[in-house]
């Protein structure tokens, strides 16, 4: 299904119209007084206008090849989307500009990208402006046949705040459906007669990189590629800075609260940080890396309160939809504790960012991870060894862990047993993420596959459990403060039932997870890729 | 996609001037829009400044030619063409040759679903199984109707048809089209909101040189005319199509076969 739908949007996209860089004004005008000469052109007047690329700041869209911009000029403001080798999608008048998929006018527009962006915000990583003026070229009809829009740009990124970047003008030859022939005489025209080539991509997309930001670039997890042969500090330190470097680009966007995948994102590279802290012993001084694991686990807690209640906030749609509709209005007074209550976490958690404990743990782990003190002695016996050694025999022991907790579940197994499986099981995943690159690639997917699946579930078993408890606190203290009535606080204890439900089911579906992961297979793959350069090794 | 077709058993109401005024207005506010024009005399395709087709110009109503590969573009983004062949005179033949002839266009514009967020058929007048086949095929009609006697004698005509034998989905929307309420007929048949359970549209098209100056200047009337009475109102009545064509059954203007041909069952 899924894959029937993405041949049909891409089917309903035409031809990109062709695309030429010209160095100077001077030639632009030229190329407009040589077109003019050799065809029957009508020139519409110049116009300016603003454009702002809008992604989310994970690059959602560009990711999956779709290009987002707002242009603006006197007369409005217009939506476009485009796909990076096709064409235009839909360009749509609008008022505002989106800020997140609830925003983005209903249709076809919100139908391509409504889901993938949820729940981030939209933000301008660039904008330009544009200076335009299209010839129609006309046949003897005088029907136009194929437009030629003549273009010069300035560009401004969120990497370069306040400087405008130069661009090269642009020609864009633009079909018009029928009328192939003219489209490839007027391309062929201006490569013979100005030598001009065919941009091989979207200009925005160029443009950008030009100005020094990369589309695509953030990535948040651990993507760095390292040699087996590496010495396991400069390895270890290499996998945190990739993640200091991820809790450093989202500080902002916590900040300011943009939206809560930047929370996220930056929980998840702090757990992770201390995860391998406590994880890859002997590589680091003992006594700094468990200070910084401390200052770390602070960090983590602080980021809390906050996590939960965004997490309740993303939920609340869903929550309704799980009620009576009489029923639905109920959860109005939660919804509006989740929001006071947020408001008052955040703060909080922005003066953690702003303390001074913060600023110094940034600072001196990144001081640290700069400074490679290659001391071989006490505690750093194993910083010279091969990164692969020390990476083989940290995830055999781990994955041996988690199979000897994970093979004593069963029906009976108490929660608390599926909470630690769930943190070995977390270990593990890390581990393989930040050392994947040492190994084929394939091998690693297929063994992080089913860890992922075996996780999700369990994760999801958890999540039911924490949001229970928190529900309960939340009605208490809700019904104390005297904010809710009882028709909030049963609207309230039906969702008790049902996150209860679907906590069960996650739990029936845990012992297939576990099969999938526990299989033969999977088992001597483990044994295969880690265990033998263990052994290799030594 | 949504399918409307300008559409009236009467000649010259204003089924061309809907068609092509409101299809451009479409594309304008950002759909991708597509007209097609059924008429052979092909006025429609003469305002967007190309040539009828000739020879061949019915393989595509068999569903032997690919309807994509006849679409062209007008001079505005966003707004294509299926142009008219002098070939359709002969459609009512042609489709009676076909299996399904009432199902045909239903059939045809299909594969068009994923390109287009508007078709507009720009029909030829009179009733027929063409008419008939662009019934089924459509959401609604858009009825020009100018204020006469006649006029909305044909608007009953048709409505009384379609209790009988239309498709149950299809709704009418008739308006009035030339209105010059210097004309007190126009006057007293427009106040009086006549047609047997058809509720008018509010919007009203004015009787207006520049509907005319189209032949001339061969673009839709907001290109040269913006800010005409005739361009406001034919933005007024696009938007009022659309509010109506999302509006909810209870509350909604034109007329809604549905609930009468159940009526008398239930
Ligand atoms: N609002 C108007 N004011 C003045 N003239 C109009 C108006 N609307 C249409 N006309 C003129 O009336 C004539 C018929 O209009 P049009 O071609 O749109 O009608 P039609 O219903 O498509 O006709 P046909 O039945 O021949 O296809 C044309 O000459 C057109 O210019
Ligand atoms: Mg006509």
């Amino acid at each position: 299904m899924k894959r029937s739908d993405e041949t049909d949007r891409k089917a309903t996209v035409g031809k990109r119209a062709a695309e030429f860089l010209v160095d100077s004004s001077d030639l632009l005008d030229t190329v407009k007084r040589t077109v003019e000469q050799h065809y029957r052109v009508v020139a519409e007047p110049n116009s300016d206008h603003a454009m702002h690329y809008l992604d989310t700041f994970d690059w959602r869209l560009y990711r999956s090849s779709w290009i987002l911009y707002a242009t603006h000029n006197k007369s409005g403001q217009k939506l476009v989307l485009e796909t990076r080798e096709g064409g235009m999608l839909q360009s749509i008048v609008v008022a505002e500009l989106p800020l997140f998929a609830q925003d983005l006018p209903a249709g076809r527009l919100h139908e391509a990208i409504g889901d993938l962006i949820e729940p981030r915000r939209l933000l301008a990583h660039a904008h330009m402006r544009v200076g335009e003026q299209t010839l129609r070229v006309l046949n003897a009809d005088e029907k136009t046949v194929v437009r030629l829009v003549l273009q010069t740009r300035a560009l401004r990124t969120s990497a370069r705040e306040n400087t405008d970047t130069l661009l090269p003008a642009v020609v864009r030859v633009v079909p018009v459906k029928g009328y192939v022939e003219e489209h490839h005489m007027l391309s062929a025209f201006l490569e013979n007669e100005f030598g001009l080539s065919a941009v091989p991509q979207c200009a925005f997309v160029s443009a950008m990189q030009s100005a020094g930001l990369t589309p695509g670039g953030y990535k948040s997890k651990v993507t760095i590629s390292l040699r087996p042969q590496m010495r396991a500090d400069d390895a270890v330190r290499a996998i945190h800075q990739s993640l200091l470097d991820i809790i450093l680009a989202n500080a902002d966007g916590v900040r300011h609260n943009l939206d809560p995948e930047f929370l996220h994102d930056f929980r998840v590279a702090i757990r992770a940080t201390r995860s391998a802290l406590r994880q890859i012993k002997g590589v680091f001084p003992d006594n700094e890396a468990k200070h910084f694991s401390n200052e770390f686990k602070w960090l983590g807690a602080a980021t809390g309160s906050v996590r939960d209640l965004d997490v309740f906030l993303l939920k609340m749609e869903a929550f309704r939809a799980e009620l009576p509709t009489d029923m639905r209005n109920d959860l109005g007074p939660l919804e509006k504790y989740l929001h006071v209550h947020h408001d008052k976490e955040h703060h909080h958690l922005v003066d953690t960012l702003d303390s001074r404990r913060y600023r110094a743990l940034m600072d001196d782990w990144s001081t640290f991870l700069g400074n490679p003190a290659p001391v071989e002695t006490g505690t750093c016996h194993g910083a010279a060894q091969p990164v692969v050694e020390l990476a083989s025999d940290r995830i055999w022991r781990t994955y041996r862990r988690v199979w000897r907790r994970a093979r004593k579940i069963d029906e009976e197994t108490p929660a608390e047993a599926l909470h630690a499986l769930r943190i070995e099981c977390k270990k593990l995943r890390y581990l393989l993420e930040f050392f994947s690159s040492l190994y084929p690639r394939d091998e690693m997917r297929a063994l992080i596959q089913p860890l992922k699946q075996l996780q999700t579930t369990l994760g999801n078993f958890n999540d039911r459990e924490v949001q229970q408890l928190n529900l309960r606190r939340i009605a208490n203290e809700m019904y104390q403060e005297r904010l809710a009535s009882a028709d909030s606080l049963l609207a309230m204890g039906r969702l008790m039932d049902h996150l209860q439900q679907e906590q069960l089911e996650e739990l029936k579906r845990i012992h297939t997870r576990f099969a999938t992961f526990s299989q033969p297979d999977n088992r001597e793959q483990y044994r295969r890729t880690f265990k033998r350069s263990v052994e290799e090794a030594h | 996609m949504r399918v409307l077709a300008a559409y009236n058993i009467k000649g010259g109401t204003g089924k061309t001037a809907t068609a092509v005024n409101l299809a451009y207005l479409s594309a304008y506010y950002g759909a991708r829009t597509l007209v097609w024009d059924l008429d052979p005399q092909g006025a429609a395709t003469f305002y967007f400044r190309m040539p009828e087709r000739r020879g061949g110009g019915k393989r595509h109503i068999r569903g032997k030619q690919d309807l994509d590969s006849l679409i062209r573009g007008t001079d505005f983004e966003m707004l294509d063409l299926l142009r008219a062949s002098f070939a359709y005179r002969n459609l009512d033949q042609t489709l009676a040759e076909t299996r399904k002839p009432l199902e045909r266009f239903a059939k045809l514009i299909r594969p068009l679903t994923k390109d287009y967020d508007y078709l507009i058929f720009d029909c030829p007048p009179g009733i027929n199984l063409v008419s008939e086949s662009i019934f089924f095929a459509s959401e609604a009609l858009l009825v020009p109707t100018i204020p006469t006697t006649l006029s909305v004698r044909c608007l009953d005509l048709l409505t009384e048809h379609l209790e009988r034998n239309g498709p149950q989905s299809l709704r009418v929307l008739p308006f009035f089209s030339m209105v010059d309420l210097r004309k007190s007929l126009h006057k007293t048949i427009c106040n009086a909101a006549p047609g047997k359970g058809v509720r008018f549209l509010k919007t009203r098209i004015p009787y207006a040189s520049v509907v005319e100056q189209m032949g001339v200047r061969r673009a839709p009337v907001s290109v040269f005319a913006a800010r005409s009475a005739v361009d406001y109102a034919y933005r007024a009545l696009w938007d009022e199509i659309q509010i109506e064509l999302d509006a909810p059954a209870a509350t909604r203007a034109g007329q809604d076969l549905q609930r009468q041909t159940q009526a008398p069952g239930s």
